[in-house]
C-alpha cells in the first residue's frame, strides 16, 4: 500500500525505532480508549488514532531543546516529544501527578522540561511557536522549534500571520500541518476555497511540500530534512501530511453512523493503518518477527501498567498554591 | 566600564516620555535579553520618542512589525517563553482588541497552564489616545482607555504611571516581573515633567502613592485624569478644604491598604478614572470598601467617561471628557458645601494644541 522502499537509506536502527514509538503511541491511546469508554476516564480526549505516523516520524528528529507547540489532539505529539507517559495518564485523570498539575487534563498536556507546550485552541500554537524560533534566532542557538495544528487551524488569519513573520525573519520553525480531512465534522472541502493547504505557504516564499502522513518514512525523511535546515539557519518549512483520524472529533467512539463522512470512507482509511502497513514492511524486511514484536509490546504494557499505577497513588490538586 | 554617577540619588526634570526612553534604554543595556518590538518603534516617530534611543543604540533589538497584532503578540509571548524580555510596544491601545486570543487565552493563562514551570516576562506598552482640547480629536477607536478589560483576566497585570517618575521605575519593574504586565501610558501625559533620579529604580506594581495628605476628603486619580484632580486639589485649598490625593498607579493588583486606610480616616471618597462608568475602575475599589468595610462611607462618587464611545471635536470633546471643575464639585457636594465654579467656565482659558503634540 505505501511506498516505503524509496526510503532505503534510513538505517536500521532508525527504522526499529519508529516502529516502537508508532507501536507505543497506539497502545497507550488503546488503554486510554478502553478506559474512555468504560467511564472510568471522564475527560474530554481528542484521540489520534490512525494518524499516529506523523508524530512519531516527526518527533525522531527533535532533540530535547528543540521545542513544538501542540493541540487539543495531544497525546501523539506530547509521546513522540518524549513527555512523560506517567504524568500523561495522571493529567487525565486530573491527579497531582499530572504534567500540569492534574488542572489541565487531556487538552493541556504541556511538559515545559521537555519543550512541549499545548494550547487548545485551534491555531493558537502557531505563532507561539514563532515566538520560540525567534528568540533561539536572537539568542543565537541552535535548537529548532515544531507547530503541529491541524486542517481546521489553517482556515485561521493567526497561521498567515506567522507564516509571513518566519518568512520575513527566516526562523527556524517547521509548520506541521495535520490535515486529518475534518475540522471537527466539516470538510476541508466545505470549508477552504484551496484544499491543498501547502500551497498557502508558497505565497509565503516559504518552500511547502505535501506528503502522505500515514508513510511513517515520509514523514521522517521530509522532517528530517526540514529540521536540518531550521538548524543551519536556511529558515522555515512548511509540510502538510495527509492523515486520518478514525474515531469522532472527541471521544472513543468510532462513528459510522454519523452523516458527515461514510462507512466506506473510513474503512478505506483503517486499511491504510499506518502501523499495521509499516509493520508487514517490516516483517517483510526480517528486520522484525512476531518474538521482537511480543517483547516490545510487554515493554510498553510494563510502561502502562506502571503509569496508571503511579496515577491511581496521586492525590487530586486543590487550590492551595494554584494563582 | 560605564562611568557611574557618583550621586546615585541625583536627579533632574524630565518628560514622561523621555524617562521611558531612558528606563528602556538601561534595562537594554543591563540585560541583552531585553528588547522592543512594535509597529513604528525602529521609525521616525520612534513612538512618540520613546524608543529612539534605543532604536539608534540597539538597533538589532528594536524591531518593528507586520500589522498583525494578533500574532506578533504570539510570537512575543513565545519569545518570552523562551527566556526573552520583550516590551510590545502599540502607539494606540485600541489595536490590542486584535490580539485578545492571544492574550487572554494564551499569555495570561500561560504560567497556570503551565503549572508554574515555565512564565512569561512579557511587558505590553499600550498608549491612549486624546485630544486636548482645540482640535485633533482621536474618535472612538483610537482614544479608549481599556484598562478595566484586561485587569478582569486573571493572569494580567496593569499599571497606570502618572508621574515621570514613575513611568520610569514602573517600567523597569514590569520588564524584570516574571509575569506578564500592560504598561499603560496617556498620551496627554507624555511631555508633562518632573524629578526622575538619573539611575534605575523601581516602583513596585501594585503600590498607590500618596501625593498630599489630607482629610476632609480621599481623591483617587488615575492616570492623565490626576492633572485634573491636581488643579482641583489646588482650588479645594482656596475654599477651605483639606483633600487627600493619591495616585492609584496600578490597576491590578491595586492598592487596598492604601486606600482603605484613607478612606477610614476621610470616611469621603472621589475617584477619578480614565475608564467608562460602569463596570469600571471605580466600581471595584467602592465595592470593595462597601463589601470589606461596611457602614464606613458617608459619600462615594465615580468621574469616569460616559457610557458611550469617545466623539471627536472641540466641542463635543470638552463635554465628554471629566475636568476639574467635575472633581471639584463632586468633592464639595460630598462635603454639603457650594461650589463656586461651573464647568463651562473653564474652557474659555484653554489654549490651542499643535497637531503634533497630541497625535
Amino acid at each position: 500500500m505505501f511506498n516505503y522502499d524509496k526510503h532505503n537509506d534510513i538505517p536500521e536502527a532508525i527504522l526499529l525505532a519508529l516502529y516502537q514509538k508508532l507501536l507505543y503511541i497506539r497502545l497507550v491511546s488503546e488503554a486510554i480508549r478502553e478506559d474512555s469508554l468504560n467511564l472510568k476516564l471522564k475527560c474530554p480526549v481528542h484521540f489520534s488514532l490512525g494518524q499516529e505516523a506523523v508524530s512519531a516520524g516527526a518527533g525522531l528528529n527533535l532533540r530535547k531543546d528543540d521545542c513544538i507547540t501542540i493541540t487539543y489532539r495531544s497525546h501523539a505529539p506530547y509521546l513522540a516529544k518524549g513527555g512523560s507517559l506517567k504524568e500523561m495518564i495522571a493529567e487525565l485523570y486530573n491527579k497531582k501527578g499530572g504534567c500540569v498539575g492534574g488542572i489541565g487534563g487531556s487538552m493541556h498536556l504541556s511538559s515545559p522540561g521537555n519543550n512541549i507546550f499545548c494550547t487548545a485552541i485551534a491555531s493558537g500554537g502557531i505563532p507561539i511557536a514563532v515566538g520560540l524560533a525567534f528568540a533561539a534566532q536572537m539568542q543565537k542557538k541552535e535548537s529548532v522549534v515544531v507547530a503541529f495544528f491541524g486542517d481546521g487551524a489553517a482556515d485561521q488569519g493567526t497561521l498567515h500571520e506567522s507564516l509571513n513573520f518566519a518568512s520575513l525573519k527566516k526562523l527556524p520553525v517547521i509548520f506541521l500541518c495535520e490535515n486529518n480531512l475534518y475540522a471537527v465534522e466539516a470538510s476541508v472541502e466545505d470549508t477552504k476555497a484551496n484544499t491543498e493547504i501547502y500551497k498557502m505557504a508558497i505565497t509565503y516564499n516559504i518552500p511547502a511540500v505535501r506528503i502522505d502522513g500515514n508513510n511513517i518514512l515520509d514523514v521522517y525523511q521530509k522532517t528530517k530534512k526540514a529540521v536540518e535546515k531550521a538548524r543551519q539557519n536556511q529558515g522555515p518549512t512548511f509540510i502538510e501530511a495527509l492523515t486520518y483520524r478514525w474515531l469522532e472529533h472527541v471521544g472513543p467512539h468510532y462513528e459510522h453512523n454519523l452523516s458527515y463522512r461514510s462507512e466506506e470512507e473510513v474503512e478505506e482509511w483503517i486499511r491504510k493503518c499506518p502501523l499495521k502497513n509499516y509493520e508487514f514492511y517490516l516483517l517483510g524486511k526480517r528486520l522484525l518477527n512476531e518474538t521482537l514484536i511480543m517483547e516490545m509490546k510487554n515493554n510498553i504494557n510494563q510502561q502502562i501498567q506502571e503509569a496508571w499505577t503511579y496515577m491511581e497513588n496521586s492525590p487530586y490538586p486543590t487550590m492551595e498554591g494554584i494563582k | 566600564m560605564k562611568h557611574k554617577s557618583k550621586n546615585n540619588n541625583a536627579t533632574r526634570n524630565i518628560s514622561y516620555s523621555e524617562a521611558i526612553n531612558e528606563a528602556i534604554f538601561q534595562l537594554m543595556e543591563q540585560d541583552s535579553s531585553v528588547f522592543v518590538m512594535g509597529l513604528g518603534v525602529d521609525g521616525s516617530g520612534a513612538v512618540f520618542s520613546t524608543t529612539a534611543k534605543v532604536a539608534r543604540e540597539f538597533p538589532e533589538r528594536v524591531i518593528g512589525i507586520p500589522l498583525a497584532e494578533n500574532s506578533l503578540t504570539g510570537v512575543a509571548l513565545g519569545a518570552a517563553v523562551a527566556g526573552m524580555r520583550p516590551i510590545f510596544t502599540h502607539q494606540r491601545m485600541d489595536f490590542l482588541l486584535i490580539a485578545m486570543d492571544q492574550i487572554v487565552n494564551h499569555l495570561a493563562k500561560w504560567e497556570f497552564m503551565m503549572a508554574g514551570k515555565s512564565n512569561a516576562p512579557l511587558t505590553i506598552r499600550a498608549i491612549v489616545g486624546r485630544a486636548v482640547g482645540g482640535g485633533w480629536g482621536q474618535a472612538s477607536q483610537h482614544a479608549q482607555s481599556l484598562q478595566v478589560l484586561f485587569s478582569h483576566i486573571p493572569g494580567l497585570n496593569v499599571v497606570m504611571p502618572y508621574s515621570a517618575y514613575d513611568a520610569k521605575g514602573l517600567l523597569i519593574s514590569c520588564v524584570r516581573s516574571n509575569h506578564p504586565v500592560f504598561f499603560i501610558e496617556h498620551r496627554s501625559i507624555h511631555k508633562e515633567e518632573g524629578a526622575v533620579p538619573v539611575e534605575m529604580f523601581e516602583v513596585p506594581i501594585g503600590k498607590a502613592k500618596k501625593i498630599k495628605n489630607g482629610k476632609d476628603i480621599t481623591l483617587v486619580g488615575l492616570s492623565a485624569m490626576n492633572i485634573e484632580v491636581k488643579k482641583a486639589v489646588e482650588e479645594l485649598e482656596k475654599l477651605g478644604v483639606d483633600a487627600e490625593w493619591i495616585d492609584l498607579r496600578s490597576v491590578k493588583p491595586w492598592d487596598k491598604e492604601m486606600i482603605f486606610s484613607s478612606v477610614e480616616k476621610t470616611r469621603r471618597l472621589v475617584i477619578v478614572s480614565t475608564d467608562h462608568k460602569s463596570f469600571g475602575v471605580s466600581a471595584e475599589i467602592i465595592c470593595s470598601i462597601a463589601e470589606e468595610m461596611p457602614r464606613t462611607m458617608k459619600s462615594v462618587k465615580r468621574i469616569s467617561l460616559p457610557d458611550s464611545p469617545v466623539p471627536a471635536g472641540p466641542a463635543i470633546e470638552k463635554e465628554y471628557y471629566p475636568n476639574f471643575v467635575d472633581v471639584i464639585n463632586a468633592t464639595v457636594d460630598a462635603l454639603g458645601l457650594e461650589s463656586p465654579f461651573k464647568r463651562e467656565d473653564i474652557f474659555a482659558t484653554e489654549k490651542e494644541q499643535i497637531f503634533k503634540d497630541v497625535f
